[in-house]
């Protein structure tokens, strides 16, 4: 136990973070099953309109704060030194604080549900002015303003930490053009935190002190303006999207080739994709401020519509590598398929609030929220899920059972379609979001019953993942089995050099890096000619 | 090196043009200032690159292998320390005397100084 707290190697903060973040992802779930339940018919009152206001708000934050971004975060903390050749990251001590900083920070802002007031009920981004004092008074939402900004500063401490390491802690051999994808996709998400973050530590601060100091930053009654939350904010949430969604494009990457036993098409492509994707998204924030009317709107959709041409390069490689490869569909690779079906249609809905007139229609909407669950559950999660099932065995050991791994990955994926595609729907027919009830028009009890069997598929599928991942590792410690150090077979990435799960400082000697791809040289050696150099 | 410093330096570029754009487009100042700053973190990044590329590079060094560097000192890394998880604690008293009361936000500023100075003479 003692040796967790003070623990400092990147492979075990990696493991924290990763326990961590799936932890709140439970609490996220709870909440999420606790909305639905609530609008499963209509003129529902199961929980207090209060409670059902702080539900979606922390379900929001959890989820976006807690769960999605510190998982990638934790993935690189593990993956990247080993990926790189490097026997830990630049700044081991620097890594375990932002850990626990994240942690504490998550701890405080679920902690508003112990006081008095409850937990923050201002919605994931607490607007102004209805996040200010006298609107929302509780000490909830003080809590939840010093936990999101301990969450952010964890966020540059650690992408600080990787930005150095990438760079300087390449193995000999180990060119940029040579490391993994998850690297180069793991470098744009830490500079995007870098610039994004910061913004968002300010806005809370400014928050604070117009809350308890009557600064009036965003009072207009004192000079101060509410788009002004709206600009700072949206200048870190948009990136926050990508911070999101890049390290699991990045995982995606690996895993497709080995199931596909071909190398990545399109490197090149790939790489400079996820920058692009970085340098495009810090000049987006305002498509969510569209209806404002204080924005320039023609600028802000031209460079929306932008990130979907380095998108839409990072799907055609993918698809590029599965073409003609010797495809296999284990439990890592449907759920990367899933993930690529589910955020297409988050991509696509993407394109379409891009546009201000379709934006201006379905603001505020149920479109909405499935159009960025699309992206952010169907997407990330789908990405989460498959990067536990690929590089379990590498941390832990253990290989998960596939059975178990192939119903969970067609549970989550039609439990996830029965949630989220009948919001598309009942969004553009006009239900608004964030609404406590809702009268009985005519299809809206159905579809909204229909979501919620669909969140109960999801649960029922979350639960075997659990039960597969308690069987499995009973039944590896009867087995008493080492595993190999590249069980899939055809693994490409450096981590796959070493053994399950790695030692101390990662590689007792490395291997020769003399193509992109070293693990698979070193494992079949008459191929290694024909590795992309 | 010459990759990396090629890529910040175009993500510099996009930056500072990107936000002169977008001031001549809309002569709004908070957004112009935030995308500036993109541009100038980028500049610092390149100029860092630029400064210790002769240092550094490994990039397309394929003729000598890890064991032959093997014995360079590459630092020390540091597998235990309690200052992380105690600094993390500081921090968070920190911005809850914020709310709490000023006086648990002094002790934390004060306590996290200590702790800072030990974790300089730990890793020094």
């Amino acid at each position: 136990m003692i040796a967790w707290l003070v623990g400092t190697n990147h492979k075990r903060v990696g493991i924290l973070y990763m326990v961590t973040s799936l932890s709140f992802f439970l609490v996220a779930g709870f909440l999420a099953d606790v909305i639905r339940a609530q609008l499963a018919v209509p003129n529902n009152h199961l929980v207090s309109a209060h409670f059902f206001d702080e539900a979606f708000t922390i379900h929001g934050t959890t989820m976006i704060f807690l769960f999605i971004a510190p998982f990638g975060f934790g993935l690189a903390n593990y993956l990247v030194p080993l990926q790189i050749g490097a026997p830990d990251v630049a700044f081991p001590r620097l890594n375990a604080y932002s850990y626990w900083v994240y942690l504490l920070g998550g701890l405080t802002i679920l902690s508003g549900f112990l006081t008095t007031g409850g937990a923050s009920d201002m919605g994931w981004y607490a607007y102004t002015p209805l996040s200010e004092l006298h609107v929302a008074g509780g000490a909830g939402e003080d809590l939840w303003i010093i936990g999101v900004t301990m969450t952010s500063v964890s966020s540059i401490a650690t992408s600080i930490n990787l930005i150095v390491t990438i760079l300087t802690l390449r193995a000999p051999g180990m060119s940029m053009w040579r490391i993994p994808i998850f690297c180069w996709d793991m470098l744009a998400t830490a500079l995007m935190a870098i610039l994004a973050f910061p913004s968002l530590t300010a806005v809370q601060f400014m928050l604070l002190l117009d809350r308890h100091l009557d600064a009036k930053f965003f009072n207009p009654l004192g000079g101060g303006d509410a788009i002004l939350y709206q600009h700072l904010w949206w200048f870190f949430g948009h990136p926050e999207v990508y911070i999101m969604i890049l390290p699991m494009f990045g995982a995606i990457s690996e895993i497709v080739p080995v199931f596909s036993r071909k190398p990545i098409f399109g490197y090149g492509g790939l790489a400079i994709s996820g920058i692009a994707i970085a340098g495009l998204s810090m000049t987006v924030w305002a498509h969510h401020m569209f209806t404002t009317g204080a924005v320039n709107d023609p600028f802000f959709s031209a460079m929306s519509y932008a990130i979907a041409v380095p998108t839409g390069i990072k799907f055609f490689n993918w698809i590029g590598t599965m073409w003609r490869g010797a495809l296999s569909f284990e439990t890592p690779m449907l759920f990367a398929v899933a993930f690529m079906l589910n955020f297409l249609v988050g991509g696509i809905t993407g394109i379409m609030v891009a546009s201000p007139p379709i934006d201006f229609h379905v603001q505020g909407s149920y479109f909405l929220v499935s159009h960025f669950h699309y992206t952010l559950g169907g997407g990330s999660m789908f990405a989460i899920f498959a990067s536990l099932y690929f590089w379990w065995p590498k941390i832990w050991g253990v290989q998960l059972n596939e059975a178990l791994g192939k119903v969970h990955a067609w549970m989550m994926f039609v439990g996830f379609n029965v949630v989220f595609f009948p919001m598309l729907v009942l969004g553009v027919a006009g239900m608004p979001r964030r609404v406590y009830t809702y009268p009985n028009l005519p299809h809206w009890g159905q579809l909204n019953f229909i979501e919620t069997i669909g969140a109960g598929i999801i649960t029922v599928g979350t639960a075997v993942f659990a039960f597969n991942i308690i069987a499995s590792h009973v039944r590896a410690a009867h087995a008493h089995r080492p595993i190999a150090d590249d069980p899939w077979g055809s693994a490409n990435g450096l981590e796959w050099a070493t053994s399950s799960p790695p030692p101390e400082f990662n590689f007792p000697s490395l291997p020769p890096i003399r193509s992109k791809r070293p693990a698979f040289d070193l494992h079949y050696p008459e191929f290694a000619k024909d590795s992309p150099r | 090196m010459t990759i990396s410093l090629r890529v910040f330096s175009l993500s510099m570029i996009f930056g500072l043009v990107v936000a002169a754009a977008y001031w001549f487009d809309t002569r709004e100042a908070a957004g112009t200032f935030l995308i500036a700053v993109m541009g100038i973190a980028f500049f610092w990044i390149s100029a860092y690159l630029f400064g210790t590329r002769k240092q550094t590079s490994y990039d397309g060094d394929e003729e000598r292998l890890p064991s032959q560097l093997a014995g360079e000192h590459i630092g020390v890394f540091s597998s235990e320390s309690p200052w992380p998880i105690t600094l993390a604690l500081a921090t968070a008293a920190l911005l809850l005397g914020v709310v709490l009361h000023p006086m648990l936000g002094v002790f934390a500023l004060l306590a996290a100084f200590v702790v800072l100075w030990q974790l300089v003479r730990e890793s020094t």
